[in-house]
């Protein structure tokens, strides 16, 4: 069995070892070819961030439209049967996820525009950053709306998405259950950047011998790889050999 | 081998619903559809409390059974 999963991972090894090499090969000889598509795709990118800001607003839009859904049930029926329960928490956790993503998206377009902003100073910056705060006080509507209308079905659930302590209050007030789905799905996360960063770091290689990239980027993106390795093994350590046992 | 249950049958036996059942044991209503549907294996705590409150052991109310 060890023998098996050591050839395995060797022909792993091997495999990538040729992709990588033949990576190199195909970026060397058409160096100029891919610098030209770089800095293209990056201008393309920077001067359409207004665009790109304004896509984020459909999945908001959506957000808003499942929150009003979700409450009308709610207000029609003071006891929602099986059925209406599980469509409305659906709706709701849908909700709930929209502002969790547009938020990063936001930010990223908005980075897009400051970035471009540097290099020729416009109006076009203000219109971005009208377009961020909008997208972000809407952002923090669906957010509060939803937790708002959950506390309706699940009335033991605490917290206030304007208060500090908001997470902490929100875990506190879960049960075994929920805290099982959100341990496996923090796992999963784990996983996927635990995949992620090293193939950042090999295309962020790669490009560097085409196009310039600050040492910041990979300073930045390091960084954020050996914060999220810490914040689990920090808290992974303590609940294994901590003093306080968990219960 | 699966654990089974019979949660739904000893509730509505107990003219309880969901929310109720839930607020009785100390879980979320979202809990007990996920025990009752099989998706979700309750801790023993949360069992005995389950059985407590339909006045039957455990193993009455969870059950293994055997794979096909």
């Amino acid at each position: 069995m060890k023998k098996k999963t050591g050839l395995k991972f060797a022909f792993t090894m091997i495999v990538c070892g040729v992709l990588g090499g033949i990576s190199s090969l195909f970026v060397r000889s058409n160096i100029k070819d891919l610098s030209t598509i770089f800095n293209s795709l990056s201008d393309t990118i920077i001067k359409n961030s207004t665009i790109l800001m304004l896509i984020g607003v459909i999945p908001l839009i959506i957000g808003s439209i499942l929150i009003k859904k979700a409450k009308n049930i709610i207000k029609a029926n003071a006891d929602l049967d099986e059925h209406q329960f599980e469509k409305t928490n659906k709706m709701l956790c849908m909700a709930l996820s929209i502002p969790s993503v547009m938020m990063p998206w936001s930010f990223i377009c908005f980075g897009f525009s400051a970035t471009y902003s540097f290099r020729v100073l416009s109006v076009h910056i203000l219109v971005d950053l009208l377009l961020f705060i909008i997208e972000m006080v809407w952002i923090t509507i669906i957010q509060y709306k939803t937790v708002e209308e959950t506390k309706k079905i699940f009335p033991e659930k605490k917290g206030n998405v304007l208060d500090n302590k908001f997470q902490k209050e929100w875990y506190s007030s879960c049960d075994e259950a929920e805290r099982q789905i959100i341990g496996e799905a923090c796992y999963k996360s784990y996983k996927t950047m635990s995949v992620i960063y090293p193939i950042l770091f090999v295309i962020m290689i790669i490009i560097c011998t085409v196009h310039y990239l600050s040492p910041f980027i990979f300073l930045m993106v390091g960084m954020l790889w050996l914060v999220q390795m810490l914040s689990y093994l920090i808290p992974s350590y303590k609940l294994e050999h901590g003093k306080k046992s968990r219960r | 081998m699966p654990l089974e249950n019979r949660v739904k049958e000893f509730r509505a036996a107990k003219n309880l619903n969901q929310q109720e059942l839930g607020s009785l044991v100390g879980a979320s209503r979202q809990t007990i559809s996920l025990i009752e549907r099989g998706d979700y294996n309750p801790s023993i705590t949360l069992a005995l409390k389950i059985a407590k409150v339909f006045e039957k052991s455990v193993e009455q109310v969870f059950y293994l059974t055997e794979e096909e």
